[in-house]
C-alpha cells in the first residue's frame, strides 16, 4: 500500500457491498485511508472488506440501509468510536433503478426506493457525518449520473434524483465551504453488476455506450472511478468543491 | 389554449397566472394546500379536477367545470417549507421530508396526472419552472436547490419520453428573486455571480417571464424540447 495520498484518514463509503462503491473504497484502501464498508448486507460487504485486508489495507465492514436514518447514524458513531475521526464521507448507494418505464407508467415502489436512498440518504449522510466532517476538516463526495445532467430516455426518477443530489452538493458546498468542508460529486460509466443487468435487458446497450465514449471502453470501478473519489478526499484537491467530475471516458461533455 | 397552473403564492407562480390569463382561452391556477397534496391520490385528484371539472380543488378558482382540457401545464409548486432558509445541520428530518420530497413527488404526480390530457391535446406543452439555485446551489437553500435541479432534470427525461405523443417539455430557470422576496432572494443572486443583470433587472415574472412561456406553448416553438431557458435579466449565464 505505497504512494499514498490518504494516509491515516477513515472514509465511509455507502453501497460499497459492489460496483462503483466497491471500486472506491478499494481504491481509497490503496491510498492508505481506513475504509468502512457500509453494505445493506453483510454477505456482501464482507468480502469487500476482507480483500482489502488481504492486500495490507484496512477496511471494517458494518451494515447499513441507508434509507434508514438510524442505519446511518450507527455506522458513523461506530466508525468514529473505531477510529477517533471520520474524514471522508461517499453516498454511493441507490436502490434499483426498477426497469426501464415511461414516466406515465411508474408506479409508487420504484419511486419511494430511489427517493430514499438517493435523495433522503445523501440528506442523512450529510448530516450524521458533518460535525466530524467539521473537525476533520474533511470531504463529502455523492455519487451522481450523467442521467441527473442530461435526463434519462429510460429512467425518469432516475434523472430526478440524481439531479437532486448536484443541486443538493452545489448548495451544500457553498454552505460548508467557509466551515472548512469540500462537497463534490462525481459522475460514473463503470461496469458494474447493474450495469451489466442492463445489458442484459437493454443488448445493444454496451455497443451504443461504448460508441458513444472517446476513451472508447466502460470504465472499471476500482482503477477508473477510484482514483478520482481518492483525488477528490484528498488534498491535492483542496481548492475544488461544488463540482461534478464527469467520470466517463468523455461520453459526456456538457459540462 | 387551456392553461393549468400549479403553483403557490409565491410571485412566481401569480405573476406567470397573470401574465398568461389574457394569452389562455381558459386557465386555471390551481394552488394546492401543502397538506393534502402529497400523495399520488390527491395530486391526481386536484390536477385531473382542475382540467376536466370533475370534483376540483375548491381553491381552484378560474373556472368552476375545469378547463375541459389541457394545452399548456405549467408547473412552479414545491412546498414552502421549501422557501425557508434553514442550514443542514439544523435541519430536521420532517423539513427535509416535505421540502424536497413533497416536492418531488408533487412534480411527478402533477405530470403523470396531465399525461393524457396533454397528449389528446396533439400539441400539449410542459414549462417547468425553477430558480437558479438548482444549477448553482444556494448556502442555506439546500432544499430548493435540490428540488430545482430535481425538476429540472424530470423535464429533460420527460422531453425525451413524450416527443412521440407530440408533448413538448421545457425548462425556465429564474433569478432566485422571482420565488424569494426580500433580502433572502438578493443575498442568493449576489452569491451566483458578481455580475448585475445585463438588462437592469431580475425580471417581472407577468411581463418578463410570461411570453416567453406563451412562446414556447405556441406552434412556433413546436421543435423546441429539453430545453432550458435562463431567464433572470443575465445574471447566471452557465448553461
Amino acid at each position: 500500500m505505497g504512494g499514498e495520498l490518504l494516509p491515516g484518514k477513515v472514509a465511509i463509503v455507502t453501497g460499497a457491498g459492489a460496483g462503483v462503491g466497491e471500486g472506491i473504497a478499494q481504491a481509497m484502501a490503496r491510498h492508505g485511508a481506513s475504509v468502512v464498508i457500509a453494505a445493506r448486507r453483510i454477505e456482501t460487504g464482507e468480502p469487500v472488506a476482507a480483500a482489502i485486508r488481504a492486500e495490507g489495507g484496512d477496511a471494517l465492514c458494518l451494515r447499513c440501509d441507508v434509507a434508514s436514518r438510524a442505519d446511518v447514524d450507527a455506522v458513523v458513531a461506530a466508525t468514529v468510536e473505531r477510529y477517533g475521526r471520520l474524514d471522508c464521507m461517499v453516498h454511493n448507494a441507490l436502490s434499483s433503478t426498477g426497469i426501464p418505464s415511461e414516466l406515465q407508467d411508474l408506479a409508487d415502489d420504484t419511486i419511494d426506493g430511489m427517493m430514499a436512498t438517493a435523495v433522503r440518504a445523501s440528506f442523512s449522510c450529510a448530516q450524521a457525518a458533518y460535525p466530524h466532517l467539521l473537525a476533520s476538516q474533511g470531504t463529502y463526495i455523492i455519487i451522481t449520473s450523467a442521467a441527473g445532467v442530461e435526463g434519462s430516455s429510460y429512467l425518469p426518477v432516475y434523472s430526478v434524483v440524481k439531479g437532486a443530489q448536484r443541486g443538493f452538493a452545489k448548495s451544500l458546498a457553498r454552505e460548508w465551504g467557509p466551515l472548512g468542508i469540500r462537497v463534490n460529486s462525481i459522475g460514473p460509466v463503470a461496469l458494474t453488476p447493474s450495469m451489466e443487468a442492463m445489458y442484459v435487458k437493454n443488448p445493444v446497450l454496451e455497443e451504443r455506450l461504448v460508441g458513444r465514449t472517446p476513451l472508447g471502453r466502460v470504465g472499471t470501478p476500482d482503477t477508473d472511478i477510484g482514483p478520482v473519489a481518492v483525488f477528490l478526499a484528498s488534498d491535492l484537491s483542496r481548492y475544488v468543491t461544488g463540482q461534478t467530475i464527469m467520470t466517463d471516458g468523455g461520453g459526456f461533455l456538457g459540462l | 389554449m387551456k392553461t393549468l397552473i400549479v403553483g403557490g403564492d409565491d410571485p412566481l407562480s401569480s405573476g406567470l397566472a397573470d401574465g398568461l390569463r389574457a394569452r389562455s382561452d381558459a386557465l386555471v391556477h390551481l394552488r394546492p394546500d401543502p397538506a393534502a397534496f402529497a400523495t399520488r391520490a390527491q395530486v391526481a385528484a386536484a390536477v385531473t379536477g382542475a382540467i376536466r371539472g370533475d370534483g376540483a380543488d375548491g381553491r381552484s378558482g378560474g373556472l368552476g367545470g375545469g378547463l375541459g382540457g389541457l394545452d399548456l401545464l405549467v408547473h412552479s409548486w414545491v412546498h414552502p417549507s421549501a422557501f425557508e432558509e434553514t442550514v443542514l445541520a439544523a435541519m430536521s428530518e420532517q423539513h427535509w421530508a416535505s421540502a424536497v420530497e413533497t416536492s418531488l413527488y408533487a412534480a411527478i404526480y402533477t405530470c403523470q396526472a396531465a399525461f393524457e390530457s396533454l397528449r389528446d391535446s396533439g400539441h400539449g406543452r410542459i414549462v417547468l419552472t425553477m430558480p437558479t439555485i438548482g444549477s448553482a446551489g444556494g448556502a442555506g437553500y439546500a432544499p430548493l436547490a435540490s428540488v430545482a435541479e430535481g425538476v429540472r432534470q424530470l423535464g429533460k427525461a420527460q422531453a425525451k419520453q413524450w416527443g412521440k405523443y407530440g408533448i413538448t417539455v421545457n425548462m425556465i430557470q429564474v433569478a432566485p428573486q422571482n420565488v424569494l422576496t426580500g433580502a433572502a432572494g438578493e443575498r442568493l443572486s449576489a452569491a451566483i455571480s458578481l455580475a448585475v443583470p445585463a438588462l437592469g433587472s431580475s425580471g417581472d415574472p407577468a411581463a418578463d417571464l410570461a411570453p416567453v412561456v406563451a412562446l414556447l406553448a405556441s406552434a412556433d416553438a413546436h421543435f423546441a424540447t429539453g430545453a432550458t431557458l435562463t431567464l433572470d435579466g443575465g445574471i447566471w449565464m452557465a448553461q
